[in-house]
């Protein structure tokens, strides 16, 4: 007979609400920043009164997320703690070197750097995290 | 560091989602501990030290 009875583990309770509160906050930021990106193409009124909405509305939800992210990183446990930091130094050395590469590449008139190349930032910004929660997993 | 986690862990007929909810970690990390794959903290070595009531140097063994 077991010498204990099972109890729930709050901690991976509290990692899935933290992880799902991250997820909806990144999602909401995503969203935010194509929907302004939309709006200033055609702008319905006045295009700087809405760039400075739309910059107020995406820096705060932009704040939430990071907030989330903080309140994440602070609720895991030391290993996957561990795991998720070094996922986040690889994956901000790997932009550093990219992003030096893309400056190099628009300095010598190879490559003119546009909003699209800053878009692959983020995307390998993505992969690279994506990455480090494969490894917290195993 | 080698550890005695696995056979501590049976001998109480535990499962690791079990010995997770008593130290409130994922199983994952647990399994990691067992494996040697993952050295704990120095706060979590002494909570599994508590938990089972043993000296932490009973549990974990420095590699030689």
């Amino acid at each position: 007979m077991k010498d204990t009875t099972t109890k729930p583990n709050e901690y991976e309770a509290r990692e899935k609400r933290n992880s799902l509160n991250f997820v909806f906050w990144s999602f909401a930021y995503g969203i935010s920043l194509v929907l302004s990106s939309f709006a200033l193409l055609r702008p319905p009124v006045n295009k700087q009164l809405l760039g400075f909405v739309a910059i107020v509305i995406t820096v705060g939800i932009g704040i939430a997320a990071l907030m989330s992210f903080i309140r994440l990183i602070k609720g895991l446990d030391e290993r996957v703690r561990k795991i998720w930091l070094e996922s986040i130094a690889m994956t901000f050395a790997v932009l550093w070197i990219t992003f030096g590469c893309l400056v190099l590449l628009h300095q010598a008139e190879i490559n003119l750097i546009d909003s699209k190349e800053i878009g692959l930032l983020s995307i390998i910004a993505g992969l690279g995290f994506a990455s480090g929660g494969v490894r917290t997993i195993r | 560091m080698k550890n005695r986690l696995k056979v501590l862990r049976a001998e109480k007929k535990w499962t690791q989602a079990d010995l997770a909810a008593e130290l409130q970690v994922s199983r994952q990390t647990v399994n990691a501990i067992e494996k040697g794959k993952f050295d704990p903290s120095l706060p979590l070595a002494f909570k599994i030290a508590r938990l089972f009531g043993l000296p932490i140097e009973t549990i974990f063994e420095e590699d030689a």
